[in-house]
């Protein structure tokens, strides 16, 4: 079994040594965040949280890289702010990749995220996948899966593969499976069809099926077209058929005890079919206007629709704002409410500042409040090229409990060290500052950049 | 019959090493050779099947089709601790109180959820399993034992 603090001691065993023994490039981001809340009972929290996550690049040859992202929380009145604890850590991944520089072949090694097919998990093992003769392509799996509160690891196992088939332009489809033991008995086997159509330029189908080999039966099928009859205009179709007996035959005691069917919540004999549509119109180039409508038909309930319509405004990079109003028009109006949401942000040269306001209003009041808002304020200021400081304030209320205020700051600070080989590494140039989305863009390297794309546009 | 399956594993292996040994396409690189704003627009430069990967309203809602069949395309311009900032397996923090600065981006649950989940649970639990089943899931036992 691996231990969160012996994959930590080993991290820093590894950081320790000489690093003239590998021409490494590190580069990651330390995200800490310190809040001030109110607990359901009036405690008070004041947690602080550490967010660092790195890679170590061409660590001793270019194909092989070492990524890292855990987190860690100390709260610093000893309260036990969440999960009856006042501190708490997780490993999110820890793996060895190697990247071939053909056949798209991977391998990594530790606490992996795994995402082909049916199987969107961590697992502390394996990962690899290849290109193959043809269009074929291979992915396989294995290890003992990730989960937040497993009774114990020994006999836990997950594995699974999946196998495609692409023409570059005109499809892609796979085929998976995966399967899980707890406790060294039979949980979850699935299997699905992933697909991926472009017939035309202007259409797109794609979605997946899933079934469940434990229940014998479809899980779901869920599917997108996406027509673009002009640049400014895109129309998207959505179906999503599932049926309840096999998409949550899967639980046991680890899971939410909400979704096990039988306890009465959810009906084994439910079938639901989701159909939506969606549209995208560019009114002109600073203003965009969405719209969703989807209707929900099952075989035991009465249906609902959810629908509603936004607008995003952006005359310039530095600024902007949006607006949308949605409706869910239940069953009942004890399932009815309408969801209003109003923010705007500015960037004023180093500094910037964000309002985003939130009402949901009901229709049938609940314990005599029919609204639930959030209303908050947010201020950031780059301290240098790599460092960030922000704060902000949330004053939000609900019909369960009363209103409180909720203090976040963050100080963020991206890093790049490389000791011995120093490649021109250029901070991705971003129509928002780099700090906006800090973990969106890796950097591109000029060294060593991959060949430009084909099928580009020239100028 | 475990001895059948063994030896069908061990001719699929070599079968697949063999296929892997002859395939010759050029692999993805590990990040993407241009910048590129944000979000992107792919097919400002792509007018094959990467133009379909803009970055538009919507995307959100249809990424994990094209991150299940391509996720080193996804590696292209995002570290893995994006996506855990919503994939995550203990999430004590709601993601969109990580990032009140950003409003444009899509993360599940922004303002008062707790109220909401009630009505939203009852219409479409679908979406709710996948990412608090048995992972990140603390919070939802606290009640739902």
């Amino acid at each position: 079994m691996v231990k969160n603090g012996t994959i930590v001691l080993l991290l820093l065993a590894l950081l320790c040594l000489p690093r003239s023994l590998y021409a490494i490039d590190m580069n990651g981001t330390s995200r800490t965040y310190f809040q001030a809340r109110e607990s359901f009972d009036d405690e008070n929290y004041l947690p602080l949280f550490e967010y660092l996550d790195f890679s170590l690049d061409d660590f001793a040859k270019e194909e092989y890289s070492f990524h890292f992202g855990g987190w860690a929380r100390r709260d610093l009145n000893n309260e036990k702010s969440f999960d009856q604890r006042s501190s708490n850590l997780d490993l999110q991944y820890a793996y060895l990749n190697l990247h071939r520089d053909t056949a798209n072949a991977v391998v990594n090694v530790g606490r992996v995220p795994v995402y082909e097919g049916v199987a969107s998990e961590s697992v502390d093992g394996f990962y690899t996948r290849s290109d193959l003769l043809h269009g074929f392509g291979i992915a396989a799996y294995g290890g003992i899966p990730v989960e937040t509160d497993f009774d114990q690891r020994s006999g836990d196992l997950i594995y699974g593969t999946r196998i495609s088939k692409e023409e570059a332009d005109r499809y892609r489809v796979g085929i998976s499976y995966l399967k899980e033991k707890n406790d060294g008995d039979a949980f979850r086997s699935e299997a699905g069809l992933d697909l991926r159509v472009r017939p035309h330029d202007q259409v797109e189908l794609f979605g997946r099926s899933t079934f469940n080999g434990e229940t014998s039966g479809w899980m779901e099928h869920a599917y997108n077209v996406i027509y673009l009859p002009r640049d400014d205009l895109r129309v998207i179709g959505e179906l999503d058929a599932v049926n309840y007996e096999d998409y949550f035959g899967n639980v046991d005691t680890d899971t939410t005890g909400i979704f096990d069917l039988g306890i009465g919540v959810l009906d084994p004999d439910e079938q639901m079919l989701e159909l939506g549509l969606r549209g995208e119109y560019k009114v002109r180039e600073d203003l965009t206007a969405t719209t969703l409508f989807r209707n929900y038909n099952y075989s035991v309930a009465d249906s609902s629709n959810y629908y509603g319509a936004g607008l995003t405004y952006q005359p310039t990079e530095e600024m902007g704002g949006g607006c949308s109003l949605y409706r869910m028009d239940g069953q009942s109006d004890t399932r009815r409410y309408y969801e209003l949401r109003l923010y705007a942000y500015k960037q004023y040269d180093k500094a910037d500042v964000t309002v985003d306001l939130f009402n949901v209003h009901y229709d049938e009041s609940i314990n005599g409040e029919s609204n639930g808002f959030s209303a908050s304020l947010a201020g950031g200021y780059a301290l240098s090229e790599n460092g960030r400081i922000s704060a902000d304030v949330e004053y939000a209320g609900n019909p369960t409990f009363s209103t409180d205020i909720r203090l976040f700051v963050k100080y963020l600070y991206n890093f790049n060290i490389s000791p011995l080989k120093v490649p021109e590494m250029k901070a991705p140039k971003l129509h928002l500052p780099a700090w906006k989305m800090p973990t969106l863009w890796k950097k591109t390297k000029t060294e060593g950049a991959a060949a430009p794309l084909d099928s580009e546009k020239g100028e | 019959m475990k001895q059948t399956l063994k030896s069908a594993l061990m001719i699929l292996l070599i079968l697949a090493g063999g296929l892997y040994a002859c395939a010759t396409t050029e692999s993805i690189g590990r990040s993407h050779p241009m910048e590129v704003p944000s979000p992107p627009m792919c097919s400002d430069c792509h007018d094959d099947e990467r133009a379909s990967l803009n970055h538009t309203a919507d995307y959100d809602q249809r990424h994990k089709f094209y991150a299940v069949q391509q996720k080193q395309i996804c590696n292209l311009c995002h570290k893995e601790s994006f996506c855990t900032d919503c994939h995550a397996n203990k999430g004590e923090i709601k993601p969109s109180d990580k990032f009140k600065d950003t409003p444009k981006r899509f993360l599940p649950h922004r303002g008062d959820y707790l109220t909401q989940h009630r009505i939203d649970g009852r219409i479409n639990p679908v979406p709710c399993l996948k990412c608090h089943g048995r992972n990140n899931n603390a919070r939802c036992k606290a009640c739902h034992k």
